[in-house]
């Protein structure tokens, strides 16, 4: 059985998609067998985030309106054989597929893998439902900022109302630079505020804002890396970068 | 700003106290209806909504006929 995980927000823009595609990846280079399920129904982005998108045929919709079985529908990564993609339909259908369904859709998918992970819509509406309804683990992604902190909390709350066992926090685009001068909370205060336990903290990166993907080595791989021990229960360990917080880097992350 | 302002502001919008959190009423509602509709025929059984303090937060019992079939908690 595998673990499903659902990648939500509330506020959009702030790194799902990219948390989604960095992670499965990380974990599917460390032997996992990995499916991600894109669930931004009528606005596919984790192909384009993979660098699957010219190689889709089949999408969700096929497999609802069972046109082609779950298994026939996904898209293997080039560079991870484990690493699978279930895709979401191009267009504005999203209400064709109801909760039910997608989960019923989700546990199929589920025999063979390590790791179910589904990136859910912004918002907390039907998408949202339908994202989380799937899910037994959340991770809640928000970036320091306060507008995304506040929608990030309200998506707590609603998630406990499902029957979704484990929420995280990441704190996405952490500009530790700025931590480091005393001018913006870090992830772990933020967590702390939230009352949610920290699984990572990821760097603001060029890279990822050019190309989606972190790459194997820097900044953002080394986060990953760490996030994916955190969820794997190997560690503890929040990622902070080595030069900016320097040998206190220890300490810091005990002090929260 | 400095970082102790930013996150003072943050706690403030994220306060929590003892009454009962904004869009509280429509999240037992939006939930109920999830949790019913279905196999819940409107206007026969009693429906019965229980709120309960769990000293972190607040519990809803919902309650059909007198027979308690979803708990929801919240935080
Ligand atoms: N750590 C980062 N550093 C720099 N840019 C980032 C980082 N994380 C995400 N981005 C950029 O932010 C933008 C939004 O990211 P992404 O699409 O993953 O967000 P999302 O939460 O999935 O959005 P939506 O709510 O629309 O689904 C993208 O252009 C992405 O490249
Ligand atoms: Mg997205």
């Amino acid at each position: 059985m595998a673990r499903t995980i659902v990648v939500a927000s509330g506020k959009g823009g702030v790194g799902k998609t990219t948390l989604t595609a960095n992670l499965g990846r990380t974990l599917a280079a460390r032997g996992r067998k990995v499916t991600l399920i894109d669930a931004d129904i009528g606005l596919n982005n984790l192909d384009v985030a993979l660098d699957m998108e010219d190689r889709v045929v089949y999408d969700i919709l096929d497999v609802a309106e069972g046109r082609i079985s779950a298994a026939e529908a996904l898209v293997q990564d080039k560079d991870f054989p484990e690493l699978k993609l279930l895709p979401s339909v191009k267009c504005g259908v999203s209400d064709k597929i109801k909760a039910a369904r997608f989960a019923a859709i989700t546990a199929l998918l589920n025999m063979g893998v390590d790791y179910l992970i589904i990136d859910a819509p912004a918002g907390v509406e039907s998408g949202f439902h339908r994202a989380v309804c799937a899910a037994k683990e959340a991770i809640i992604v928000t970036t320091p900022h306060l507008s995304a902190v506040k929608d990030a909390d309200r998506t707590a709350r609603l998630l406990s109302t499902y029957d979704v066992r484990s929420v995280g926090l990441v704190v996405n685009r952490v500009r530790y630079d700025l931590v480091d001068r005393g001018e913006a909370v870090p992830p772990e205060k933020i967590a702390q505020l939230m009352r949610l336990r920290l699984l990572g903290a990821l760097p603001e990166s060029d890279l990822i804002g050019i190309n989606a993907l972190c790459g194997e080595r820097g900044e953002s791989a080394r986060a990953y890396a760490c996030l994916a021990d955190v969820i794997e229960g190997r560690s503890d360990r929040i990622y902070s970068p080595p030069d900016s917080r320097g040998i206190f880097s220890f300490f810091r992350r005990r002090t929260y | 700003m400095k970082a102790a302002e930013l996150t003072m502001k943050m706690q403030q919008t994220l306060v929590r106290d003892k009454s009962l959190p904004e869009g509280f009423g429509k999240m037992i509602l939006d939930e109920t209806d999830r949790l019913l509709s279905g196999f819940f025929e409107y206007g026969k059984g009693d429906l019965t909504l229980r709120l309960i303090p769990t000293g972190r937060g607040w519990a809803v019992e919902i309650l059909l006929d007198a027979v308690r079939v979803k708990n929801l908690k919240l935080l």
